[in-house]
């Protein structure tokens, strides 16, 4: 089988899910790193892959897919993956599909709100700080945490099933994204902290890999700790 | 719209939204962020639509063409479904009725001229990555018969049509498009759609000036 052609960037939360998942599996791989600082990803070769401009993106021989979601439930299929990454009983799956499409205007859309905000605008792009979309992404945020504290892991060791899946790699790579700016999601919700040490001992020597890139980004910016309750 | 063509038995369960239905604790246990839509079977409970219909296209063996089972063509209709949140969703549809009625009608928050001008533009803009990106030539999106992703497209582009904004308008392929599928679902479309022109009727009403489309 030939290897997938990934293009990246690991300051991305969803490529971090992508290269974990390729890793994890063993999954034969050709990396592409999209220098998104250099704006590759608005390139016109890059824009042939993803019409978007955004990363991840996969070429599997010809074929491309974009979406991060969707690029691991087809990589799942294909390379079939054991069972507890995308599970093939219909109920099981249906409970990992509700956590995949909820992430999106929830853990994501807070997380990466007050990301964006607090750091790529004034830090990155120079701008001032934007107050009011900070604290409306914050409350995003809480909410979205409680909801995954009391309800995706009440009764389960993780999101929705007592093993891991692709759920938990795109809530745990929105996190360790603003755990950069010192917001530990854990520290007031002791189901989602349990949870966070068990995915990450499952990911192993990988997690600390992938995590270098936005690790070392984030040491060349001033950045101060964000409050967070 | 999928309950009806694939002749699923179900009871439908009427939430009065404007009443604060999906409020109340007894829903909360069916759907713990309160949102619609959800289903029950027994103990079996489950919210967020695109997973309800991919998991009844599974459960009831439906014609294949809905959420094919091929790889490629379902990479095609996953993309898509992921696209729409942030997308067709929260840069379209959803996000028109919001800024034109939901917050300055029935939660009373006032909303700028500039906002609501925003929030048309930004419709035009998912109407113009969704005509290139997703139907492209096509007659579905992703292929040439109807899926759970039309299915999707269709409740947030169609919902404006009730305060007088139609997709279609100056874009034949979406027109052709929302015509297939129209088409395609028969009187379930119909059907589905009968509370949104009902209320839309008032809704459209409510309206302090036509929308510039």
């Amino acid at each position: 089988m030939s290897k997938i052609d990934f293009y990246s960037h690991l300051a991305s939360q969803p490529c971090r899910a992508v290269q974990i998942f390729l890793k994890m599996n063993n999954i034969p791989h050709e990396y592409h790193l999209i220098d998104l600082p250099k704006e590759e990803q608005t390139s016109e070769a890059y824009l042939k892959i993803n019409p978007f401009g955004k990363v991840p993106a996969i070429k599997d021989g010809d074929f491309c897919v974009i979406e991060s979601m969707a690029i691991l439930q087809y990589l799942a299929a294909k390379f079939s993956t054991p069972d507890h990454w995308y599970p093939k009983d219909a109920a099981a799956r249906a409970k990992i599909n509700e956590y995949l499409n909820w992430h999106h205007s929830n853990t994501r859309e807070g997380a990466t709100g007050v990301f964006f905000n607090a750091v790529i605008l004034p830090k990155i792009r120079h701008q001032p700080r934007n107050e009011e979309a900070i604290t409306t992404a914050k409350t995003k945020l809480s909410a979205a945490l409680d909801m995954i504290e009391n309800y995706f892991l009440e009764g389960h060791s993780f999101i929705s099933s007592n093993d891991i899946s692709i759920a938990d790699l795109f809530a745990l790579c929105e996190f360790s994204q603003i755990e950069r700016i010192g917001i530990d999601v854990g520290k007031k919700r002791p189901n989602i902290k349990a949870w966070r040490e068990r995915v990450i001992a499952k990911i192993g020597s990988h997690y600390d890999e992938v995590h270098e890139t936005i690790i070392s980004f984030t040491k060349r910016i001033d950045l101060s700790t964000e409050p967070f309750e | 719209m999928f309950l009806d063509a694939n002749n699923i038995p179900y009871e439908p369960k009427y939430l009065d939204l404007l009443k604060g239905g999906h409020k109340t604790e007894e829903y909360k246990k069916i759907s713990p962020p309160q949102i619609v839509p959800a289903i029950k079977q027994g103990d079996f409970k489950l919210f967020e639509s695109v997973a309800i219909l991919q998991y009844l296209a599974e459960k009831y063996s439906v014609p294949d063409h809905w959420y094919p089972k091929d790889l490629q063509k379902r990479a095609r209709i996953n993309e898509y479904l992921h696209w729409h949140h942030m997308n067709t969703r929260w840069k379209g549809g959803l996000l028109v009725m919001l800024k034109f009625v939901f917050l300055p009608h029935f939660m009373k928050v006032e909303v700028s001229a500039e906002d609501q001008k925003a929030a048309i533009e930004a419709l035009k803009g998912t109407l113009d990555s969704f005509e290139k990106n997703f139907l492209k030539d096509n007659k579905f999106i992703g292929g040439d018969e109807i899926t759970i992703a039309d299915l999707m497209a269709i409740g947030e582009l169609i919902a404006v049509d009730c305060l007088g904004i139609y997709v279609g308008k100056g874009r034949p392929k979406v027109e052709a498009w929302h015509n297939r599928c129209k088409e395609a679902l028969g009187s379930h479309y119909d059907e589905a759609h009968k509370t949104l022109y009902q209320v839309g009727a008032t809704l459209k009403a409510s309206l302090s000036a036509p929308i510039d489309f």
